[in-house]
């Protein structure tokens, strides 16, 4: 069951989508996103569809990955469709008492479907394809700007590092500590709602001791080497744009256009 | 009939993906009642995964893999807890799964779980605070968080102990522990073994310890299973052993050097004072001859 988490799980590749720079990557998903909000009509939303579609296919990785990206939203996009159905004003198709579906509400649930399928496709395109220590590279360079009026750029990015850093960590040992107390006959699936959350105690507080623990020996085993902050500190490798990444930014740039003009110059 | 049957098993981590792992393949083997087994193998060889399919924490992706005879294929959660009461496993680290503020509730826990009576519980905690050498009066009301990392390993080895398992599985149960308490655990692990006639699996890196303890050892590669029988069958066999990254008791290796040099000793030695015994042996009929 914990092996179905997918956020922040990279997919190793060799693709143009694996090689771009992560400043290109995580600029280009935010318009993409930006575009998803700014088309309207149907022209617009198969640019933002063919657009996900095409990015998808030449990253090579598989389109179950994808798929099971979009699992955890079924639930959240069943209800907004729904909610969007029955509660949109308009021409009433069917009415089931004192509701009734619409065709608006119909239009309006599709269309929040399309772009919530969208969003969390392409942040799994930028996850699946980027490894975390690129990603947060990435955002720390991006918003670096910012130091000036005070955001804290890199402690932001080293948090994120860690945070990503120990996603797998933490879920190994859930699961060792699960199976340890199942081989002690505790029960995890039986049970009313209550029973259940009492059950997890044995599984929780192990599980706090140990972070807490390991969070210790993380701030022992930094400042033994002698970690300040980002004042004054050098990179290994140095992100660098390229050709490739000079494409794409053209590339998207041309797309974010074509988004706008399809909401204010096609009827 | 054997107590543990596993036949043709394989289990292959994230399969279909990059991160494909098989870490068990085409393995058969048989535990007998009241036995002591031996596990060996490198690091990343199966060992973990081969013991988690002993008690159902893992289902094999081939093969079966049969307690007291029954097959575990397609038993529900609630069918797997009594086979959880039979083969008890203790895990690698296992103090990292105390929760309790009491040592007496933690090691309640297991019994608890198995629905027994309050004075079966206690009269339980009690037997297995007395297996692994902690006085029940002196540690019952103790938090375990405050004891040291020796204490709440043995709190942790009895509050499986105190499930009362036929099959007792452990996994390095004495990794990072100072040697004495390394013996004295041991010891008491092999004394219920020969006092109750409880059937142990231990895995372990320390092949002194397996080569001392075990009666039948079962040697793992890259997920197979490459080499059983006794000590004496698999330790007569240094190259075999150490080409697997594997060391031999150094008793043995002892013997097996003076051996090389023309030496009339046993070879099958594998602890100090049995290759005392031997050399003194050796060198009385040399004396005479």
């Amino acid at each position: 069951m914990l092996e179905d988490i997918i956020i922040g799980q990279y997919y190793p590749g060799d693709s143009l989508i694996h090689r771009l720079d992560p400043r290109v990557k995580i600029v280009s998903a935010l318009i993409y996103m930006v575009a998803l909000f700014v088309v309207n009509n149907l022209v617009g939303f198969s640019l933002v569809t063919v657009m996900a579609a095409l990015s998808m296919t030449v990253s090579r990785i598989p389109w179950k990955f994808f798929l099971k990206s979009l699992r955890p939203i079924l639930i959240l996009v069943a209800i907004t469709v729904i909610l969007n159905m029955f509660l949109t004003p308009g021409k009433a198709l069917l009415a089931l008492g004192p509701l009734s579906v619409t065709r608006e509400g119909i239009m309006l649930g599709a269309v929040a479907a399309v772009r919530l399928f969208l969003l969390v496709l392409v942040a799994a395109l930028l996850t699946l394809t980027t490894t975390p220590v690129n990603l947060t590279e990435g955002i720390e360079r991006l918003l670096s700007p910012g130091r000036a009026v005070g955001i804290p750029a890199h402690e932001l990015a080293m948090m994120m590092t860690i945070a990503l850093r120990f996603i797998p960590t933490l879920i190994e040992e859930t699961d060792k500590i699960i199976k340890a107390q199942k081989s002690r006959g505790a029960d995890f699936e039986g049970g009313n709602l209550a029973a259940r959350a009492k059950n997890l105690v044995p599984v929780l507080v192990p599980l706090f001791v140990s972070s807490f623990r390991r969070a210790d020996e993380l701030a022992t085993a930094m400042e033994a080497r002698c970690y300040r902050g980002g004042e004054g500190r050098t990179r290994l490798r140095e992100l660098q744009i390229g050709t490739q990444d000079r494409v794409v930014i053209a590339l998207t740039a041309v797309f974010l256009a074509a988004a706008i003009a399809s909401r204010w110059w096609i009827p | 009939m054997p107590l543990i049957e596993l036949r043709n098993v394989s289990v292959v981590y994230g399969p279909k993906t990059p991160y494909e792992v098989k870490a068990l393949t085409d393995v058969s083997l048989s535990i007998e009642s009241a036995e002591f087994v031996g596990i060996i193998g490198p690091t990343g060889s199966g060992k973990s995964t081969l013991i988690q399919l002993m008690n159902g924490l893992i289902k094999p992706d081939k093969g079966e893999v049969l307690v007291e005879g029954a097959s575990l294929s397609g038993l529900k959660e609630s069918q797997l807890k009594e086979i959880r009461k039979k083969v008890g496993l203790v895990f690698q680290y296992p103090e990292n799964q105390v929760f309790e503020e009491m040592v007496e509730r933690e090691i309640a826990f297991g019994p608890r779980n198995l629905g027994l009576s309050r004075e079966e519980i206690e009269a339980r905690v009690v037997k297995a605070m007395d297996y692994v050498g902690m006085d029940y009066g002196e540690y019952r009301d103790r938090s375990p968080f405050g004891l040291s990392g020796g204490q709440l390993r043995r709190v942790a080895i009895a509050s499986i102990l105190a499930m009362e398992p036929q099959v007792l599985i452990l996994d390095e149960p004495t990794a990072g522990m100072d040697p004495q308490s390394r013996r004295d655990i041991l010891d008491r692990i092999s004394g219920i073994h020969r006092e109750r006639g409880m059937t142990v699996v231990l895995v372990s890196h320390n092949m002194e310890d397996i080569a001392r303890l075990a009666k039948k050892i079962f040697v793992l590669n890259e997920g197979r299973l490459v080499m059983k029988g006794t000590p004496r069958d698999i330790f007569s066999q240094p190259e075999k052993v150490r080409r697997l990254g594997l060391e031999i008791p150094a008793m043995t290796e002892l013997m097996l050097r003076l051996s090389a040099r023309g030496a009339q000793v046993r070879t099958d030695v594998f602890t100090e004072s049995a290759a005392r015994d031997e050399l003194l042996k050796h060198l009385k009929g040399a004396g005479n001859a």
